[in-house]
């Protein structure tokens, strides 16, 4: 071995030594240190993107609708010169399938009469009138046969329930406020009222009501009249307190509206082109394949 | 030196003392120097980042497919009507169509036969189909709002203008989708609210609040500091009512309300109708616009499903935020002790009309 090859292999095991103390006695890089304070931030920055799109479907809304207005018309051409306007309606719903098998409880039936003729009361033209209303007879096939109708206020409307049991059938009605008058006062009282009440027994088929009552601001009971009595003035409706005898004498003293005066008719037709989704409904919660049923109905006075 | 032992020992320890000191080498460069970046880390999380965008908007696509074929069965449904009652605090910038002839039963009414003076029926048609776009498009920004809502993502609501073609919905975003692209995906990131300036405003905005997240999913929040601080404290004495406040509208630009205005011009043609529902931004300021005003619920709840004993229990928490003079510094827009009229949802502060005029007479609700 020649000298200076001696020389470096002495010199290795102290150039590793130089190495192991360098290692372990030098500081981290000075240019890590500005990257250890910008790490107090670990977003390097921000993409964004506009999240539109585009959603297709087999269907032509106005075709669907058109072609269903051309029957519609066809059959009112018919039914206004019909005899039997309700059996001429009920004849073409047979004949276009659009007959609406819905299997509903008793008490939604009475929600609906109850609120459609108060709703009716509350459309009228005649102003300064007395609406009086009694509920459709019709055969309870289910026990109990008491409902329970209750209108609250409720953000700037009125909330319509229905209870029989503990079942619950809501409806809103577009009117603020629930006021009650006496009849020296009709057109000039309007004294809150919060829930107002009817409860309702089914004799036989006959509607009978039982009680009906609202609660005032002060948490009174008034009595109302245990027939159905609305006061109608300025788009208003007030319902009367008890005994509410003075409203339903007849005119001169006052100008009494037996309501309904309007019929209607219910139809469910399926769509024309026979379209079917998958969607979601609450009455059986689920989700699946669909007919697409188009509801309606044409009313019609007596 | 080849015949000496010594030397052939020299040589294999020096040998293991190379090889276990260079690796101790690396192991300590590595825990001294691993700070420095990768090559091409940034650019690994920017394309991280264009995959992570892809699932919201694969899943608006869906949803927005799914909210078409839903909303045009609702709307069959409803006869192609919307009922003014469905309306809630989430769908309210979205205008629709009214009937007007009314329901039958549980219908709208389509044609109405009256009979005229010679005892002759008469057709009145309640329906017409220039308005089934509009009120399809009500049906769809709801239904897609509440996917949106339950989704895992934050996917604003409210957000799109719709345009309806024949068998098509284009739903054009007003504000994009944003992303941080992150250093580390490993560390959490914690975001408070940030200041922002709006209309010589400053507001904070706190919509992407990780805690307390106080603001509504899909929704952006912003009021002014004052106000955020008293709605922060109106959240410590809910907190020990065991209840959660969610703010689904906070601040709204002069602009924003002017298009709501507008857009509910259909709906509402009569404008003293549409003044009940809708604030009018041209013959007054809106409570919203002053960064002050708030309309809260309960987590869980909608104004819908809210109780008058939930509108009660959320008016004492918010009244129950004083001053040093013991004033409530929330305003209820509503009558004292009811909370069936008005918008028991809606709390106002800091010197807003109405805050003010409440203030005045010494009341908590004031119309």
């Amino acid at each position: 071995m020649e000298a200076k090859d001696f020389v470096l292999l002495m010199l290795m095991p102290l150039i590793l030594i130089s190495l192991v103390f360098y290692i372990v006695k030098s500081p981290a890089i000075t240019g890590a240190i500005a990257i250890e304070q910008k790490e107090e931030s670990n977003i390097l920055g921000t993409y964004s993107i506009m999240p539109s799109f585009k959603a297709k479907i087999d269907y032509n809304l106005k075709e669907e609708y058109r072609e269903l207005n051309k029957k519609i018309n066809q059959m009112l051409d018919e039914c206004k010169n019909a005899e039997n306007t309700e059996q001429c309606f009920k004849d073409y719903s047979d004949k276009f399938s659009w007959n609406c098998l819905e299997l509903k409880d008793e008490a939604v039936d009475i929600l609906y009469d109850f609120v459609d003729k108060f709703n009716e009361c509350l459309n009228l033209k005649e102003d300064g009138a007395v609406c009086r209303f009694s509920l459709d007879e019709r055969s309870i096939l289910n026990l109990p046969n008491t409902f329970d109708i209750t209108l609250t206020n409720e953000n700037q409307k009125t909330r319509v329930e229905v209870k029989r049991g503990t079942q619950i059938f809501t409806e809103y009605i577009n009117m603020e406020n629930l006021v009650y008058t006496d009849y020296d006062n009709r057109d000039k009282l309007n004294e809150n009222l919060n829930p107002v009440k009817f409860i309702v027994d089914y004799e036989g088929k006959k509607p009978v009501v039982k009680d009906a009552f609202g609660i005032d601001d002060n948490s009174n009971r008034i009595p109302l009249s245990k027939t159905i009595l609305l006061y109608k003035k300025n788009n208003y409706v007030k319902f009367v307190e008890a005994p509410g005898t003075s409203f339903e004498a007849p005119v001169p003293a006052n100008k009494i509206i037996d309501l309904p005066r309007t019929k209607g008719f219910k139809f469910c037709a399926k769509s024309p082109s026979n379209k079917q989704f998958y969607t979601y409904d609450k009455s059986d919660n689920a989700v699946k394949l669909r007919d697409i049923v188009y509801k309606f109905a044409i009313t019609y006075t007596k | 030196m080849k015949a000496k032992k010594a030397a052939l020992v020299y040589n294999w320890t020096l040998t293991f003392m190379v090889i276990f000191i260079l690796a101790w080498t690396l192991i300590q460069f590595n825990s001294k120097y691993n700070k420095y970046e990768l090559v091409g880390k940034k650019q690994l999380g920017l394309f991280k980042i264009y995959q992570k965008a892809e699932s919201p908007l694969f899943y608006l696509d869906q949803s927005a497919k799914y909210s078409l074929q839903q909303s045009v069965y609702e709307l069959a449904q409803n006869g192609g009507f919307v009922s003014e009652f469905d309306v809630n605090e989430i769908n309210i910038n979205q205008p629709f169509s009214r009937d007007k002839c009314g329901k039958f039963k549980d219908v709208y009414v389509w044609y109405e036969l009256k009979k005229d003076e010679s005892d002759n029926y008469v057709k009145s048609q309640c329906f017409d189909e220039n308005f089934l776009n509009i009120n399809l498009v009500f049906y769809l920004d709801n239904i897609l709002n509440q996917y949106l809502i339950n989704s895992p993502y934050n996917i604003q609501i409210n957000n799109y203008e719709y345009k309806v073609k024949d068998n098509e919905v284009i739903g054009k975003a007003k504000l994009p989708l944003k992303f941080d692209i992150l250093k580390d995906e490993a560390k959490q990131v914690l975001k408070k609210s940030i200041e922002v300036e709006i209309e010589q405003l400053k507001l904070k905005d706190f919509t992407d609040e990780t805690e307390p997240k106080l603001c509504a999913k899909g929704i952006r929040c912003l009021l002014t500091e004052e106000a955020y601080n008293l709605l922060l404290e109106a959240q410590k004495i809910a907190d020990k009512k065991g209840e959660k406040l969610v703010v689904n509208s906070a601040f709204r630009s002069q602009d924003e309300s002017v298009v709501i205005w507008e857009k509910f011009a259909s709906t509402y043609p009569n404008i003293a109708e549409r003044r009940k529902k809708v604030c009018d931004p041209i013959s007054k300021k809106c409570p919203h616009t002053t960064g002050n005003a708030v309309d809260i619920v309960f987590e869980g709840k909608t104004t819908i499903t809210m109780k008058n004993i939930d509108w009660l229990t959320l008016h004492e928490i918010m009244t129950s935020v004083k001053n040093d003079k013991g004033e409530p510094q929330w305003v209820r827009y509503g009558v004292e002790n009811r909370y069936d009229l008005w918008e028991p949802w809606h709390f106002e502060c800091c010197g807003t009309n109405r805050h003010s005029r409440a203030k005045e007479k010494g009341l908590t609700a004031i119309v």
